[in-house]
């Protein structure tokens, strides 16, 4: 191999490597400059530093994705497409919006690490979101999730951000040991490491006496895993507490870019690979068929009762939305039971769910984004510090308005769609006897509870007198933000087809090749 | 050009809230035009549209593609079922300003709320998509509750969350519906036109149960026993302008959408035969409006806070058009559609006249306090005595010919009926009557003293209920003004459903 | 041989749960450090040599120093003997959980027709290791390389002292 076959490799990993450059150039930035700038300066000049490498990131990434090229390398431990590179813009945006957060608000002092541990996470979500291989997707999930404990338990002043970071990091190395756990066994019944292979195996079990209860456990293991990272109830515990201990700019990438990457892994593991033992919930619980169905049925019902029950009863606004991520994972979880009694996946299963998950995302780091500028006029981030918000802080109240609107699925904002799409494949899985009509009928039974919070955190800042009524000033880069993110949201719902189709097309199918 | 009306009403919603709060007086004006071209364009539209040819005018002719991969279309247009509804909204469009002339807080915001409010309304209307039209119909859901928990009175917090998540929940019925809809034809064929999916012959075991999903869910919001108990409480609760549009418009929403989607898609499930029962759902829904019309106007007639009663007088009214659509013959329907229209703007003109011309002057609303506000204030007086002889049904006012054309239909239909509607009526007579002597003519309150001192009516105040009180009168003595086009409509509607399905159009 | 490795497993079982249990932390680190042993031990009869070499050699050797370092140089080692209970509230449910996973497991595996091994056993040598490492799995190789840095860069945000003037600041 010489140098000019390495060149097309090159172009796409450009934004890995980018990433992993500017990581490092963070850490060697801060070397360099602690001694000659001040944390705020420093802060602010690696965060636009950051924000430059990252908009860099999206140029490549626009371009493969326009390309439309694709690439596998190594039994699935790397496949770039099209597809893959307009999840990983997602991400991407949300970890834009999130280092914009922090650009004048330094929780750290040493900013270089903060900022080094920002680009690792999000470098492991674009392996995530690359990834089609066991190794490579345990590997990139540790990638993700590390950084993140720390950046949970940043903020060392406050005790809750220690106890914070302490259970993410106890959950998530317990979600480790399962997920690789259910990896061993899949693996050792199978021998396959890829996942194209693994359903490969699996197809060619079907004639051979299926794959056996051991590899079913080990499914149902690696889903005890997937749980946990995209806190889905019971396995959620974990996340009021580290959403409410991390920083907003943390807390910000936690509910955003690791559940987009989240739910696409989860997607690809179980839409994708395990395909073949998906078993079905359709219908009446005795005609359901064994296999993971079932298993994530219960995670479905039990996220969309937990998460929006709870977010009822919220005081904080971060926990709020901790328990609000539940509800959603709730919601998405709906469209991986979107298989007809044949074991086939809807048309519009993999399309909504990629849909969704992209404009949680995005919505969500908006929602972060909003309340860290209105927390810079309060005490806190409980609910009764934003009381009459609206009217010191119009700006951002307006724009936390049309996010959780977008939440709660009104229209036009594309959470509408989101939830809409999601309950839609649902029901064209097995259209002719409504056999999922029962969980979309649920589901939607929740969302209406859903409006109600919602409504209660938009009463707070807009219908509640405020106590305190200077004015909070937000930086202009925050508005910008607010104003890319929103235009997103709006956008994406106006015309959601332009994103749905382009997810059709490039990814109607969740594996590529091996 | 009538398509505009929405697009209007939004746009005036951001100019609106882009305008300085402290701007107050431009703000209102601004709003005021907005409305007010709206309300012109659907005059226009009325002048424009050819009721010799019928179906669907005025729109965007075929639309354009918005979701190609479920097949749904951004068309709008307008036949004889919504143009009247869109007038009406433009009415209380107009009149709504003008009955909000003082509000002082947080002015800009108000009228933005309420043009936006507007605008969904308008576009539920002129959708001829139904998934444009669910879209429409839930960006109206919002507005309502920030107009309510922030500009209302009487327990406003609980009255506008009541009312935003029974709308949302009448929201999630339609959506769970659409959703079946959209999978129920052929994968090729998908579409949500309207018109398309009237041609569209459902199986009947899809209509069984997308009928009541869709019945219900838009029943829900046209305050259909026993789910109604959003709208008192709601209404009660808003501020004038949105009290207006609430009880006269957005109540419409719901019945028109059972007329123009439930039943105009699913005309089969009302014959079909439901746990033994041939004509289930038209029993139900029979006896369901017939309740209606006689517990609303029984909790009338026991209510002391004035504003209660026209909020369950709006909930006794909207039973006769809930009877009227299940009735399935051209007096029925037509008279149902004329019911829309008339209690749109009775609703609009009493919700008026209680919650501006007298509890923002009086400060109380319970019906021991007021009493001798007659010699006080006269122009109050008789305009609620207008108001409410047309929500008695007084010949030559609009609500005689509406209630007599139902009565004639649903006597077509189903005569026992009668009974409970006429039992209804004659209790509507006595709480009109009471309300009306109660609080006008009684003797003096005996808490706050005379109402000497009240501030006088102002000009805006005027000019509206004089409109409401002459457009009353016009339908009342010249009903083939809008008559014509709706008889137009239900007969093209009602031969669409016979030859398309055959229903079961006989005595249940 | 099968007798050796029946031996080893229970050791290794042990070790783990006097680890867990324990309430002096220099018990439980040493218990620790004969459970990693007995891991690489567990390797060796399943003629996994390299595994377990690497095994002896990061875990048993580097590890374990480090643990043992951490705990004497972070904490006051008189001290470290009477820190509460090592099991919470939540024990019964705790071992209700871990037996109802065991079971199924153990009923899983007790179910499988385990395939018979191969004879002799794949020998896979540190060679080709070393080569499909660059080869088929550079991109996870190279992932893993970054995952380590992170996780240093992590753990040193969180270990180093701040002053408190920046801690409270957000």
């Amino acid at each position: 191999m010489n140098l000019s076959d390495l060149l097309p490799l090159l172009r796409f990993l450009a934004p890995e490597i980018l990433l992993s450059a500017l990581a490092l150039g963070a850490l060697l930035g801060e070397a360099a400059l602690s001694r000659l700038l001040g944390v705020e300066k420093r802060q602010n000049l690696l965060g636009w530093l950051a924000l430059l490498g990252l908009g860099a990131c999206l140029v490549i990434l626009g371009d493969q994705a326009a390309r439309g090229e694709t690439l596998a390398l190594g039994r699935g431990a790397f496949v770039a497409s099209p597809f893959n590179a307009l999840l990983k813009t997602a991400a991407t945006l949300a970890v834009m919006a999130s280092v914009t957060m922090g650009l004048r608000a330094p929780f750290v002092r040493h900013v270089g690490e903060n900022y080094a541990l920002v680009l690792f996470s999000l470098l492991g979500m674009f392996f995530l979101l690359s990834a089609e291989s066991l190794l490579m997707i345990f590997v990139a999930l540790e990638l993700t999730s590390l950084p993140l404990y720390a950046l949970a338990a940043s903020q060392k002043g406050a005790r809750r951000s220690i106890e914070g970071g302490l259970k993410y990091l106890l959950f998530g190395g317990l979600s480790a040991a399962f997920l690789l756990f259910g990896i061993s066994y899949v693996y050792g019944m199978s021998g396959q490491g890829s996942l194209a292979g693994l359903r490969d195996w699996l197809v060619a079990q079907r004639t051979a006496g299926g794959p056996g209860f051991l590899f079913l456990t080990g499914v149902c293991l690696m889903i005890v895993g997937l749980g946990f990272k995209i806190a889905a109830a019971p396995f959620h515990l974990w996340a009021p507490d580290a959403y409410e201990g991390a920083p907003l700019p943390a807390a910000a990438i936690l509910a955003s870019a690791s559940k987009l990457a989240g739910i696409v892994v989860a997607a690809r593991l179980l839409l994708g690979a395990f395909l073949p033992v998906a078993g079905n919930v359709l219908g009446s619980p005795l005609s359901w068929h064994a296999g993971w169905s079932p298993a994530v049925a219960a995670l479905a019902v039990a996220s969309l009762t937990v998460g929006n029950l709870a977010a009822l009863a919220q005081r904080n606004a971060k926990r709020f939305m901790a328990y609000s991520s539940v509800a959603h994972a709730g919601n998405v979880l709906v469209a991986f039971l979107a298989l007809d009694a044949s074991g086939r996946p809807a048309a519009l299963a993999a399309p909504a769910i990629a849909y969704y998950a992209v404009i949680y995302a995005l919505t969500n780091a908006g929602v972060f984004a909003a309340i860290h500028a209105l927390a810079w006029g309060a005490r806190g981030d409980d609910f009764a510090d934003f009381r009459g918000a609206a009217r010191r802080a119009p700006f951002p109240a307006f724009f936390l308005l049309i996010f959780l609107l977008s939440l709660a699925g009104v229209p036009p904002m594309a959470g509408f769609f989101g939830k809409l799409f999601l309950f839609m494949a649902a029901l064209q899985a097995d259209a002719t006897h409504w056999g999922l009509a029962w969980l979309v009928a649920y589901a939607l039974a929740m969302n209406v509870v859903a409006l109600g919070y919602y409504l209660r955190f938009a009463r707070v800042l807009w219908v509640e007198p405020a106590e305190d009524l200077r004015p909070i000033s937000t930086p202009l880069e925050l508005r910008v933000a607010l104003v890319a993110l929103a235009l997103l949201v709006l956008g994406l719902g106006v015309f959601p087809s332009s994103c749905l189709a382009a997810f059709r097309t490039m990814g109607g199918v969740l594996l590529l090749r091996g | 050009m009538l398509v505009w009306t929405f697009w209007i009403s939004f746009l005036g919603s951001a100019a609106v809230a882009l305008l300085p709060s402290h701007w107050k007086s431009e703000v209102r004006w601004l709003a005021l035009l907005f409305a007010a071209l709206g309300l012109a364009l659907g005059l226009w539209g009325w002048g424009a549209y050819d009721v010799e040819v019928g179906g669907y005018q005025l729109g965007n002719g075929e639309g354009v593609p918005w979701i190609p991969e479920l097949g749904v279309r951004f068309r709008l247009g307008a036949d004889g079922f919504s143009l009247p509804l869109v007038i009406l909204t433009g009415v209380i469009g107009v009149t709504g300003v003008l009955y909000s002339w003082n509000i002082e807080e947080r002015v800009n915001q108000f009228f933005a709320l309420y043009l936006l409010l507007l605008g969904g309304v308008y576009g539920v209307f002129l959708s001829v998509d139904l998934f444009l039209l669910v879209v429409f119909y839930e960006i109206a859901i919002v507005p309502k509750y920030f107009l309510i928990a922030i500009w209302g009175s009487t327990r406003k917090e609980y009255g506008a969350m009541k009312l935003v998540l029974y709308s949302f929940a009448g929201g999630a019925l339609v959506l769970l519906g659409l959703a079946g809809i959209a999978f129920a034809a052929d994968p090729a064929a998908r579409s949500f036109d309207l018109e398309r999916l009237a041609a569209t012959n459902f199986s009947s075991g899809f209509q069984a149960w997308a009928f009541p999903a869709f019945f219900l869910g838009f029943g829900i919001l046209a305050g259909l026993w026993p789910f109604h108990t959003w709208a008192p409480t709601g209404h009660v609760a808003a501020p004038t302008a949105a009290s207006m549009l609430l009880a006269g418009v957005v109540m419409k929403l719901g019945s028109y959408g059972c007329l123009r989607v439930a039943i105009g898609l699913f005309p089969g499930a009302l014959g079909a035969t439901v746990l033994g029962v041939p004509g289930f759902w038209r029993w139900t829904i029979t006896v369901l409006a017939a309740m209606n019309i006689l517990y609303g106007a029984m909790v009338a007639l026991v209510q002391r806070d004035f504003k209660f009663v026209i909020g369950y007088s709006s909930v006794s009214h909207m039973g006769f058009v809930l009877l009227g659509l299940v009735t399935l013959n051209l007096w029925g329907l037509s008279g149902a559609l004329l019911q829309m229209f008339s209690h749109g703007i009775v609703a609009g003109l009493l919700f008026a006249v209680v919650g501006r011309l007298v509890y923002d002057r009086t400060h109380t609303r319970e019906l021991d306090e007021l009493g001798g506000l007659g010699r006080a204030a006269p122009f109050t007086a008789s305009v609620f005595i207008i108001g409410g002889l047309a929500s008695m049904g007084l010949p030559g006012m609009s609500g005689f010919f509406a209630e007599l054309l139902v009565l004639i239909g649903s006597w077509k239909a189903f005569a026992w009926v009668l009974i409970p509607v006429g039992i209804g009526m004659i209790v509507t007579v006595v709480y009109t009557l009471r309300t009306i002597h109660l609080a006008f003519f009684g003797a003096a309150p005996l808490v706050g003293g005379d109402w000497r001192g009240l501030p006088p009516i102002t000009l805006p105040e005027k000019a509206a209920s004089c409109f409401l009180a002459a457009i009353l009168f016009l339908v009342g003595l010249y009903p083939t003004v809008l008559l014509s086009m709706m008889d137009r409509a239900s007969q093209q509607f009602l031969d669409r459903v016979k030859q398309t399905v055959p229903v079961h159009l006989a005595r249940p | 041989m099968r007798t050796a490795f029946i031996l080893i497993t229970f050791w290794t079982l042990a070790s783990g749960l006097l680890a867990i249990s324990r309430r002096n932390m220099i018990h439980c680190a040493l218990a620790l450090i004969s459970f990693f042993a007995g891991i690489a031990a567990l390797l060796f009869t399943l003629s996994a040599d390299f595994l377990g070499a690497v095994q002896l050699l990061i875990y048993v050797g580097a590890i374990s120093v480090l643990i043992l370092f951490a705990l004497l140089v972070t904490h006051d080692a008189s001290r470290l003997g009477d820190r509460g209970a090592p099991f919470s509230r939540g024990k019964w449910s705790g071992w209700m959980l871990s037996a109802l996973v065991f079971v199924v497991l153990g009923f899983g595996l007790h179910r499988v027709a385990v395939p018979p091994p191969p004879d002799p056993a794949p020998a896979l040598p540190v060679a080709e290791i070393g080569r499909l490492l660059v080869t088929r799995h550079a991109v996870p190789f190279l992932a893993m390389a970054l995952l380590l840095t992170a996780a240093l860069v992590g753990s040193a945000l969180v270990a180093i002292e701040e002053s408190s003037e920046h801690a409270r600041k957000e």
